[in-house]
């Protein structure tokens, strides 16, 4: 029991760093292109009004239903980035 | 120390930044060498004996012996660092440099090993948890990361019109992470 509970630990904390690492290089490139760091706030500001969690429930219920898993995560892509019909 | 290597790949990619843009090529010079003064340093402060520096396309590699886990992450995390330090205190008088320097020290704190940040988690992880358990945990890692990268350099393709240099920048990742990820543990 005490080594699962060092062992989730171990995996949140290196999820955690694998998140710090990428934001540190989407922090370099967004220094570099301006254009590409506003459109990364506006994705990321999409977790306000609930486009990130709509995103997830397409996902979610695109692998429930059985549909092609392309196809899932090509429709979750577009409801993240707020291009969908 | 015994000798410094040159690989063919190092020449290369320093010939084709400096074709681009010298003075850029010689801001990465300047940092990939304090980076590596980094690394130096904290070995030297450990006494560990030097064998050899080879410098390669995808960075040095510099080879030692008889690291204990807290001295390889401590070793590691010492490039990136001084990279970051002298990001900071150079920002506003040199902000090239500044930004070379940011650069490098985000590709190498990237989890994949055996880049630095691969290196870092890597011995962290071996020093509290059973081989098996680490390893499992640090493919989840270098599964996540590639993922991100492959997915963001896609995006830059794709919907951005960047070029192929994201994917195939990613692609060089991949591959050196794929390589690795068999000697993980």
């Amino acid at each position: 029991m005490e080594r699962q509970k060092g062992s989730g630990i171990a995996t949140f904390l290196s999820i955690l760093y694998v998140a710090a690492a990428l934001a540190l290089l989407l922090g370099v490139c967004g220094w570099c292109y301006p254009e590409f760091s506003q459109r990364a706030k506006e994705v990321l500001g999409g977790w306000e009004n609930g486009q990130v969690r709509q995103a997830f429930s397409t996902l979610a219920e695109g692998l429930e239903a059985g549909e092609p898993v392309k196809e899932t995560l090509s429709e979750s892509i577009e409801v993240l980035l707020g291009e969908e019909n | 120390m015994k000798k410094i290597r040159v690989t063919l790949g190092f020449a290369a990619v320093v010939c084709l930044l400096g074709w681009c843009d010298l003075g850029l090529c010689g801001w990465f010079l300047l940092a990939l060498l304090l980076h590596e003064l980094g690394h130096l340093a904290v070995l030297a402060c450990f006494h560990r004996p030097i064998r050899g520096i080879t410098l390669g396309a995808g960075g040095a590699k510099i080879e030692t012996e008889g690291l204990s886990y807290r001295q390889e992450a401590l070793s590691a995390a010492a490039g990136p660092a001084v990279n970051l330090l002298s990001a900071g205190l150079t920002l506003r008088t040199f902000p090239v440099f500044a930004l070379v320097s940011l650069a490098l020290a985000a590709v190498n704190l990237l989890p994949l090993y055996p880049m630095d940040g691969g290196r870092i988690l890597r011995a962290s992880l071996l020093s509290r948890l059973p081989p098996e358990r680490a390893g499992r945990i640090l493919r989840l890692c270098v599964y996540l990361t590639c993922t991100t990268l492959m997915v963001g350099a896609c995006w830059l393709t794709a919907m951005r019109q960047a070029g192929l240099w994201p994917i195939f920048a990613a692609l060089v990742l991949l591959c050196r992470a794929g390589n690795a990820a068999a000697e993980i543990c």
